[in-house]
């Protein structure tokens, strides 16, 4: 089955973002590798550059992500 | 002394249902998802054309929905570890309560000198096989009348024994077997409540599409 959908390539690897939600002027993508599901993270953007999506900083700014992606704080 | 009721018709067992291994895979996805979350790496969003196996992303999905919902529960209730939040007492206990209710009770009868009561078991096993959802039956069983009497409603199920249940579904005892259980319980209260959201979900990326002449040029 083939779809169109967003990707983001993040060290040569391509991820469906499959969720995104914001949540203080952040937005916060939940990423799934279509080869791997197992393969998943969460990524936010930079405020210098909104399509550029990086890395969390710290744990709570992990659960943060997890309760804006799925408990809609 | 309670006893067994010999006169409980004889009844044919369904067949022997399918093995389940305990699933540690929720939980590593959850591991996989934090640890991936700080690795270094940064990367910018396009649109493309690619091939998915959109069964295998639906699952992925459901499964990682779960483990958040398990680690933001522990989240909110104070905490970042799973379990023991006032949500969970909830949830369990007034599922314990119904499970009594519709089915312990109404199997639990007085000895004719009325001193004593006593379970049918063999009936408790068949509402139990009825009612569709036989793992978390089992943790209700256990809750109600202790792992002893369990063990003898367990006689007239596929699995005969509460050790044989649990090695079955790869449990290494009964502590054990509760925890996952009582988790399950409350992930699949959470699962409910988003129901809508995973709808969604679903609708999104659950239908076929598109423009089969293109090639997908990644990797």
């Amino acid at each position: 089955m083939k779809k169109e959908v967003e990707i983001i390539t993040i060290n040569n690897t391509d991820y469906m973002i499959m969720k995104e939600a914001e949540h203080n002027g952040i937005t916060y993508i939940f990423l799934s590798n279509p080869n791997d599901p197992a393969d998943i993270m969460i990524r936010k953007n930079s405020k210098e550059n909104e399509n550029e999506y990086g890395p969390l900083e710290n744990e709570e700014e992990f659960n943060i992500a997890c309760l804006a992606l799925f408990k809609d704080i | 002394m309670a006893y067994y009721n010999e006169n409980s018709s004889a009844r044919e067992l369904p067949s022997t249902r399918q093995s389940k291994i305990y699933d540690m895979n929720q939980n590593e996805r959850y591991r996989r998802l934090r640890e991936n979350s700080y690795k270094e790496g940064t990367g910018t969003r396009k649109r493309e054309v690619i091939k998915v196996d959109v069964e295998k992303l639906k699952k992925a999905l459901i499964s990682i929905v779960v483990a958040v919902s398990i680690a933001t529960a522990g989240i909110i209730g104070g905490g970042a570890h799973v379990v023991n939040t006032l949500k969970e007492s909830m949830v369990v206990g007034e599922n314990i309560r119904d499970f009594q209710v519709e089915v312990i009770s109404p199997e639990t009868h007085r000895t004719l000198d009325n001193e004593h009561y006593y379970y049918d078991y063999d009936d408790i096993a068949r509402h139990m096989e009825d009612r569709g959802q036989f793992d978390n039956d089992v943790y209700y069983l256990i809750a109600n009348i202790g792992e002893f009497q369990a063990n003898r409603v367990m006689k007239y199920t596929d699995y005969e024994s509460i050790e044989n249940y649990l090695s079955t579904n790869g449990y290494e005892d009964t502590e054990q077997f509760i925890d996952h259980q009582r988790q399950e319980i409350v992930a699949q209260e959470e699962l409910d409540e988003k129901q809508a959201e995973l709808d969604q979900m679903n609708n999104e990326f659950g239908n076929t599409t598109i423009n089969e002449g293109t090639s997908y040029g990644g990797k």
